[in-house]
């Protein structure tokens, strides 16, 4: 079971992450962080297949990919 | 679980100062991402522009220091000169490598410095607010290009790499671009190869990176893939000048 | 005392820096600070040190920065236009509290002037080393043996204060030729070169090195520069009473004194021997130290006792002659005699001025 974890605290909801998801899991949360940002979650997890595409574009370095 | 992609123990827990979508983040992403692997967290000085990055040194854990604008090649001569057991990246950006710097800019390049130089070209003044940059497009709307960069006022974009590539000093000289995961990954191994050469041969190399300023370009960061492959790679190819 | 040897200026200083531990230099040739660069092209080689004849004097200057930073006595030399390009690093050494040396081998002129000697540099780096507002050190000597004297000791200081040093020679200077003590070779320590500048955050291993003190007890950029400049402040304020230095010539009965410094200063000694032969008794004060710039000696010319003041200097306009007149009695009738552009200050002049002075004698 994968997963990607978004750091509220570095994630600045750019959206480059939902891009590159070819399963198109990301999607920005309806919480916004300390900066105001509505930061990026992952919805269905289970779809996940630690790709690490999204972590590798995103410019804030705010995901961690698990296998 | 195990962990596949982490960030970078290089990078220190302050949240940049800089906008949703900036490829400065990603490169800095990179070179922290190197640094580590590299085993030089501690040993790097990296060598700060005047530009969106100048006030980098929060966001990281090595050495660093300043310079006036366009003079990071030469004061990182002089350093590196004195104390040659540094690893030394030159972050620059476009307009402080290839305008105000351009005369610090080849002469380090031609007498092959043991730097690495990575010059960010977003093909704007990021930090003053968009103005016109060495390298901005043909036909590109600036603050002080309103109707679009004319040839006739302004000539035409630089593209440095090239400049730097007829040199016969630099070991390696690259064009990459970070605006998809493959891209990243390549520009990645580019910086890594000139940080190797740096260390085991006292090479100067040279890595251009095409980033993204989509505060200037005034565009969402969703449209930067589309906007590179149509406007900006086609003038900047991609890919190994030199070495 | 060591056996004194005949060195032009512009070598004797190079030789003499060298031996302070100079171990790099970063220049670009203009007349007449050439032979310097010329000089430790081949000498640094000889010691393992670093020459780099740069593409600029803009960037021979940000080398020295860079080279301060890594932790080594590093030089640069210029003169004229070449000091013009280097005032964007001497305001960073300042800022960022660099050590390191300039030497101005002052030519003469504006713009491109001409190549003989003069003083129009003077305002350029004793009121403030580049934008900013900042100072350093600077020093005029009027001898080679001073000029070798102060280079030797140069970095000693700049390292104590974390400053830059300004020393102002001048072509004459540069190429005039007199005894020496070349002095003996100072021994450093390895440790100097692990990053020892920080200006900013040191947390381990991490070195910050800033050209602007943004860090302070403030949370705003605004008010640690106030709070950091204040502090450089008062460390100039303090060189007033530490670091002034000075001679006084034929002063202890003077009732004429000629105030110079550098060349004017050493041209008018020859003066003042004739006036003296004349009868007249005419003496000096000769800064040595330009900043901090000696008040004191200045503020207590006595107006009972002292008839005229007769400044001398190679600048037109009169720049350290404006120096001098806010220090001295408002009583004591006060004089200039000016050349610039490289015609150098003239014995006869002088006397003529210091006899008109003394009514005609
Ligand atoms: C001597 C000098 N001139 C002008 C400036 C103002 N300035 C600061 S950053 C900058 C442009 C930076 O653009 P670039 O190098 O492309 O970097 P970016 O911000 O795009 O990363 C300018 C003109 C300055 N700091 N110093
Ligand atoms: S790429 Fe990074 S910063 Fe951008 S939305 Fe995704 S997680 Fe957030
Ligand atoms: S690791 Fe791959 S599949 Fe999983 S969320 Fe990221 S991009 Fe999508
Ligand atoms: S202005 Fe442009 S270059 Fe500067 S931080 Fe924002 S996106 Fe990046
Ligand atoms: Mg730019």
């Amino acid at each position: 079971m994968a997963k990607a974890v978004i750091d509220e605290k570095f994630c600045k909801g750019c959206g480059l992450c939902f891009t590159v998801c070819g399963k198109k899991l990301l999607k920005a949360g309806d919480k916004a962080n300390a900066k105001g940002y509505y930061f990026a979650v992952q919805t269905e997890d289970d779809k996940c297949t630690a790709c690490s595409l999204c972590a590798i574009i995103c410019p804030d370095a705010a995901i961690t990919v698990y296998k | 679980m195990d962990v596949v992609y982490k960030r970078s123990g290089a990078l220190s827990d302050v949240s940049t100062t800089y906008c949703p979508g900036c490829s400065h983040g990603t490169a800095f992403k990179l070179i922290a991402e190197i640094s580590e692997e590299l085993d030089i967290v501690n040993k790097l000085v990296f060598a700060t522009p005047i530009g969106c990055t100048t006030f980098s040194a929060p966001f990281h854990k090595f050495s660093t220091f300043m310079s006036a604008h366009g003079r990071a090649p030469a004061n990182a001569t002089g350093f590196k000169r004195c104390n040659p057991k540094r690893p030394v990246i030159v972050y620059q950006g476009d307009g402080d490598c290839a305008a105000i710097g351009t005369g610090e800019s080849i002469h380090a390049a031609a007498r092959g410095e043991a730097f690495t130089v990575v010059m960010a070209n977003n093909q704007v003044y990021g930090m003053t607010g968009g103005q016109m940059a060495p390298t901005t497009l043909t036909g590109q709307k600036t603050t002080t290009t309103p109707n679009g960069r004319s040839v006739e006022a302004c000539g035409y974009p630089i593209r440095m790499a090239e400049q730097i590539a007829q040199l016969e000093a630099p070991r390696f000289v690259t064009r990459q671009s970070l605006h998809t995961p493959k891209n990243i990954l390549q520009a990645k191994a580019a910086i890594k190869k000139a940080l190797e050469l740096q260390i085991n041969e006292e090479a100067y190399s040279f890595v251009e990176l095409l980033c993204a300023c989509p505060t200037n370009w005034a565009i969402e960061p969703s449209g930067i893939k589309e906007y590179m492959e149509k406007n900006v790679i086609p003038y900047f190819p991609l890919g190994d000048l030199k070495g | 005392m060591a056996k004194k040897e005949m060195w032009k200026g512009n070598e004797a200083m190079s030789e003499v820096a060298l031996r302070a531990g100079c171990r790099f230099f970063s220049g670009y040739p203009i007349t007449p600070q050439t032979p310097i660069t010329e000089y430790l092209a081949w000498r640094l080689a000889e010691v393992d040190g670093v020459f780099i004849q740069a593409e600029s004097e803009l960037a021979a200057a940000t080398m020295l920065l860079g080279a301060s930073i890594a932790g080594a006595r590093a030089l640069t030399a210029t003169a004229g236009p070449g000091l013009s390009l280097m005032t964007e690093s001497l305001s960073c050494l300042a800022s960022g509290r660099l050590p390191a040396v300039i030497v101005d081998v002052q030519r003469g002129g504006a713009a491109t002037g001409n190549l003989q000697g003069a003083q129009s540099d003077y305002n350029m780096v004793t009121k403030t080393l580049g934008h900013g507002g900042l100072k350093g050190l600077v020093y005029g000597p009027s001898t080679v043996e001073e000029l070798c004297d102060i280079i030797y000791d140069a970095w000693d200081k700049a390292e104590k204060y974390r400053t830059p040093v300004f020393i102002l020679s001048d072509a004459s200077l540069g190429q005039m030729m007199e005894p020496v003590d070349i002095k003996p070779f100072k021994q450093l320590d390895e440790s100097r070169f692990d990053l020892p500048y920080v200006i900013g955050r040191e947390e381990s291993e991490k070195k910050v090195i800033q050209d602007t003190p943004y860090a302070g007890p403030y949370s705003t950029m605004s008010e640690n520069l106030d709070y950091n400049y204040r502090k450089y402040n008062e460390m100039y304020e303090q060189w007033k009473e530490d670091e002034v230095l000075y001679e006084e010539y034929m002063m202890d009965d003077a009732e004429y004194v000629i105030i110079g410094w550098g060349m004017a200063a050493r041209i008018s000694k020859s003066a003042i021997r004739n006036l003296r032969k004349k009868g007249i008794k005419v003496g000096m004060i000769r800064p040595i130290s330009l900043f901090p710039f000696p008040e004191k000696p200045l503020n207590a010319l006595d107006a009972k006792k002292i008839k005229g003041i007769l400044v001398v200097e190679m600048a037109i306009p009169a720049l350290f002659y404006h120096d001098v007149k806010a220090q001295v009695d408002k009583n004591i009738p006060i004089k200039a005699n000016l050349h610039c552009g490289g015609y150098l200050s003239q014995v006869d002049e002088i006397e003529e001025d210091i006899l008109k002075m003394a009514g005609g004698k």
